[in-house]
């Protein structure tokens, strides 16, 4: 197959060639190429699909008809890779789960799906991690619940094996007590919040982890642009260090719950606006290194309830390359060049893969990017309900 | 539909007529305007006097007022308050008086209701009758209040009458400063202190809050013995002073005020109840007359 007149765009940048496909690989790429099977991609972008280390399924629930869903909402959103948090129910801590779980997978074929294993098991002990990461699981996860002394014994582990540890920095005894970030929003709602200490004290902790035990963690889903100093400041400083923020914490800050809404009930919650916008700065100033769309569906009887009872999350995922597009390449925050490293490059780092270059010899992993096209958000469960988004998703 | 979810959900053109008609109506002069109109109240968080207040105010303007048993009735988990509201709507109420634990449910069930939403308290957001009654109190003491200072002294931050206070009492061009230890100041912008000395001298009145014991998820102070050391208000702190007491009731005697400063005349605590039931009738006036 060969994909003539489109824009291909990597992260080494943007240029109009003519690219053919072979059983999957990219294997010739040239200007005036013919073919007798050709799609004629005028004014649209050819872009490596993107991946997304922070995905749940909904309800949290683990199955294979959850899974089927989510990989295909991935598909329409122009991402061709997903790694489900280990944080389901069932959690992937043990073999039997595992088991189950990638054979759900294994009847999905044009997205691929990756396991997180959960370090802590829900006693608090740890699970079997050197099993799981030889049964192909991905990457180790933990929450900074995790007192100290099994934190350890999990960087231990993450040295042995050489893997990312991916880390959700939060305090048990104050997330638990909040709903939405503590702020005058919060108070003006009368909704307890969750201070903004919770995510820096364990980013600060875990820090110190990674540079005693030499290892790499990826803080995910970070929210507080002060572990976003932190985690740079480590960085300088020679600790392998990184950090995930989701797409709704750069564009909605807590302002966006004012009327009870429950689809900006997030974990972690949504920032304060100064603190979105300096989000937005370090976004600029390449601090963060990857993003996700943080995708957590759920039920309505979990979210049309009262905002204490709401289930936390709401859904993107099938939005994720045009809502990418909209909120941060056309509103001038990245060139799509940098969108590609942050989406596609950087995450890949992560889980020990190289991606996001269009060149002979690599998997056309491609999706092809129509920014002429528009269309508005149709979903309840949307941060974006009702806004039009510019840019169309076809699958190769 | 007209709702009354938060204070602010009337102009002040609006509060000024519905405090005329509440003065009117304190005077005596009311008629059976509510025949034939039906108010459910609806109480997930126990209550006697705003319950009873409601009620009062219903029946003197002719109203059928029906007590929906809430712990034997829906609203347990499985059902959405949407299904709530569309559920209590098809009994074809005029009015809906709510009360809910959880900040929000009043404005999620107005989302799907044609009768009106009538918020009597929902968790650490809003309670407007009170803040209304409040400001009436107010207002028969010093008539114009604009430019008076009040301070509000407690647990504000899980207050829902301080933060339907501070809306309306500012719009009302009132000064509020807030009076607290930093475990329960909210963030703000209104000046605050956490000592009382530092504005005893200044204020025209002190709205003294209960601790909310029942709304905090762990240990947030020593105890009520030690808050009650820096906050409560006696008459000591009062001296001689011409400042009058708010308070929303129930009081905690001798932790947020002592008994000495309740029996004072400057004390307008049994005031703001009657002053209640008045506009609580103009409120249910306004919203289905």
């Amino acid at each position: 197959m060969l994909i003539k007149n489109a824009i291909v765009c990597d992260v080494d940048g943007e240029r109009e060639v003519d690219v053919r496909i072979e059983n999957d690989l990219i294997v010739e790429i040239g200007k005036g190429l013919s073919d007798s099977e050709t799609v004629d991609a005028q004014g649209a972008y050819l872009l490596p699909s993107l991946i997304d280390l922070n995905v749940r399924l909904k309800d949290s629930q683990l199955n294979s008809k959850s899974i089927t869903a989510v990989a295909q909402e991935a598909k329409q959103g122009g991402v061709g890779h997903i790694v489900l948090n280990a944080d389901s129910t069932p959690a992937i801590d043990d073999e039997v789960v595992l088991e189950f779980a990638q054979n759900s997978i294994k009847t999905i074929d044009d997205v691929q799906v990756d396991l997180m294993l959960n370090a802590l098991k829900e006693d608090m002990t740890l699970s079997n991690i050197a099993i799981l990461l030889k049964k192909g699981v991905i990457a180790p996860y933990m929450s900074t619940i995790a007192k100290n002394n099994i934190a350890i014994k999990i960087a231990e582990y993450v040295q042995m094996y050489g893997v990312t540890l991916f880390c959700k920095a939060e305090d048990n005894s104050l997330i638990n007590a909040g709903v939405m970030l503590d702020g005058d929003v919060s108070s003006r709602l009368g909704l307890a919040g969750i201070p903004e200490l919770s995510e820096v004290l364990h980013v600060s902790r875990m820090i110190e982890i990674a540079r005693y035990f030499d290892i790499k963690i990826l803080f995910k889903s970070i929210a507080s642009p002060r572990s976003v100093e932190l985690i740079a400041k480590a960085k300088e400083e020679g600790v392998d260090v990184a950090c995930e923020v989701s797409l709704h914490h750069l564009v909605h800050s807590d302002e966006a719950c004012e009327g009870f809404n429950t689809t900006a009930k997030l974990n972690p919650p949504l920032a304060s606006k100064n603190d979105m916008t300096a989000l937005c700065e370090a976004l600029k100033n390449g601090l963060i290194d990857t993003l996700t769309t943080l995708h957590q569906p759920n039920s309505p009887v979990n979210k049309e309830v009262a905002f204490y009872d709401a289930a936390y999350g709401c859904e993107a995922l099938s939005d994720a390359l045009p809502l990418y597009y909209t909120k941060l390449v056309k509103s001038g925050l990245l060139s799509m060049r940098e969108l590609l490293k942050l989406t596609v490059e950087n995450p890949a780092k992560n889980i020990a893969l190289q991606a996001g270059k269009i060149e002979v010899g690599e998997r056309a992993d491609l999706v092809l990017f129509d920014i002429s096209k528009k269309y508005k958000v149709k979903n309840q469960q949307s941060l974006y309900n009702g806004e039009e988004l510019v840019g169309e998703v076809k699958s190769i | 539909m007209q709702h009354l979810i938060r204070t602010d959900d009337f102009t002040k053109a609006e509060i000024e007529a519905l405090l005329a008609d509440a003065k009117s109506f304190s005077d005596g002069r009311f008629e059976r305007i509510l025949q034939d109109k039906l108010i459910i109240t609806l109480f997930f968080e126990n209550s006697t006097r705003t319950k009873s207040s409601f009620e009062i105010a219903a029946k003197r303007l002719g109203a059928e007022i029906v007590h929906l048993d809430v712990a034997k009735s829906s609203t347990k988990k499985g059902e959405t308050l949407v299904d709530t509201a569309m559920n209590l709507d098809a009994m074809g109420p005029h009015a809906i008086i709510v009360r809910h634990q959880n900040a929000g449910v009043p404005k999620i069930l107005s989302n799907h209701t044609k009768a009106a939403i009538l918020n009597a308290g929902d968790g650490a957001h809003a309670h407007p009758s009170q803040a209304l009654l409040d400001l009436y109190t107010l207002q028969e003491h010093f008539g114009d209040v604009s430019g008076k200072k009040i301070a509000i002294i407690g647990d504000i931050k899980n207050s829902r009458v301080a933060n339907s206070n501070i809306e309306l009492l500012t719009r009302f061009g009132m000064e509020v400063i807030l009076v607290a230890p930093p475990h329960f100041l909210p963030k703000t912008d209104l000046r605050s202190t956490h000592y009382l000395r530092e504005i005893i001298d200044e204020v025209d009145a002190i709205m003294s809050l209960r601790t909310q014991t029942e709304r905090h998820s762990s240990q947030s102070y020593a105890s009520l013995k030690d808050y009650a050391s820096d906050f409560c208000i006696t008459e000591e702190l009062i001296g001689d002073r011409d400042i009058i007491l708010l308070h929303p009731g129930p009081v905690h005697r001798n932790i947020d005020i002592t008994d000495a400063m309740l029996e004072d005349e400057r004390c307008k605590v049994l005031q703001q109840v009657s002053n209640g039931v008045n506009i609580r009738m103009a409120i249910l006036k306004k919203l289905i007359v």
